[in-house]
């Protein structure tokens, strides 16, 4: 299918690359059909463009090349969302926000876009996870984490091409255990 | 909306599988315990609301960011290895090359 877009034009993309998000996400719930497009493999970043606004694209990031001890906890309520059967077909994006000094950009570490890579489905979900902001510094942990940037580049798998890549997600992801919740904060 | 007054400790069933139970008071801070099923979503109410605003400035940021991220690459790179600051002016589309930056930043101390 072809999609319009304002930044790559109108671009070909294969009915099987399209992402279903069925609720959207936050705030833009009227779209509901996205694209991932790398622009360069092995890269961390790549766009996450709406199929139906040419306009309207995020950037996201692999938020495990810059946080390597990032933990996403799923509901079971995100599992069955996502249609996920086992934990390393989801893939795991964080949104980034790049001001005028891309140096100072952020990642949304409290509200990552799960994709099941397999299905094409995708939700972005709400971490209840204190530790994670949603406007987290990237760069300054590069410095710090030493390792940065993960050699070979782990990507974001981009089966928005037609070649795939492996998935990220996997990692630390974990599934929610039933009972008590009273979060580890106030 | 409905107003129960509750004592330290008392609950408040929801439904059958729903129960918020009072399990701290201090200062101006209440905890709360929730006990629900795993398939009902149980988040702050605030939290939410900070995501959906953080979406917007993520688009609206991005309208201004050049198609090709490379630069972004270059600047986690570059700042990796400490080398100052990055040349890549985002707001402006057009003149970035394509992936130049990790490529650069590679051959470096990995190499």
């Amino acid at each position: 299918m072809k999609i319009n877009t304002s930044r790559f034009g109108g671009i070909e993309v294969e009915d099987q690359s399209v992402v279903n998000m069925p609720e959207g996400m936050l705030g833009f719930a009227e779209f509901k059909q996205f694209v991932l497009i790398q622009h360069n493999q092995g890269s961390p970043f790549l766009w996450y463009q709406a199929v139906d606004e040419p306009n309207l694209a995020f950037v996201m990031v692999d938020p495990f090349t810059f946080f390597p001890d990032y933990e996403v906890l799923l509901s079971r309520d995100d599992l069955d969302a996502l249609e996920a059967v086992e934990l390393g077909n989801l893939a795991v994006f964080s949104v980034v926000v790049i001001p005028e000094n891309p140096e100072d950009m952020t990642a949304n570490l409290r509200g990552p876009v799960l994709i099941n890579v397999d299905k094409k489905i995708a939700r972005q979900v709400v971490l209840n996870d204190e530790r994670y902001s949603p406007h987290q510094r990237i760069l300054e942990t590069v410095g710090g984490a030493g390792e940065g940037l993960a050699p070979g580049g782990s990507g974001g798998s981009a089966f928005a091409g037609s070649d795939a890549g492996t998935p990220v997600g996997g990692r630390a992801v974990g599934v929610c255990g039933a009972g008590m919740r009273d979060g580890g904060g106030e | 909306m409905l107003i129960l007054k509750r004592k330290m400790g008392e609950g408040i069933d929801v439904g059958d599988n729903v129960r918020i139970v009072l399990k701290e008071i201090s200062g101006g801070h209440v905890k709360i315990g929730i006990e629900a099923p795993t398939d009902i979503r149980v988040k702050r109410s605030e939290t939410a609301t900070s995501i959906e605003a953080e979406n917007l400035r993520a688009a609206k940021s991005c309208l201004a960011v050049a198609k090709d991220l490379g630069c972004l690459d270059g600047i986690a790179n570059v700042n990796r290895l400490e080398c100052g600051k990055a040349e890549c002016p985002m707001g402006e589309a057009g003149g970035l090359h394509h992936g130049e930056g990790i490529r650069k930043a590679r051959g470096g101390p990995d190499a």
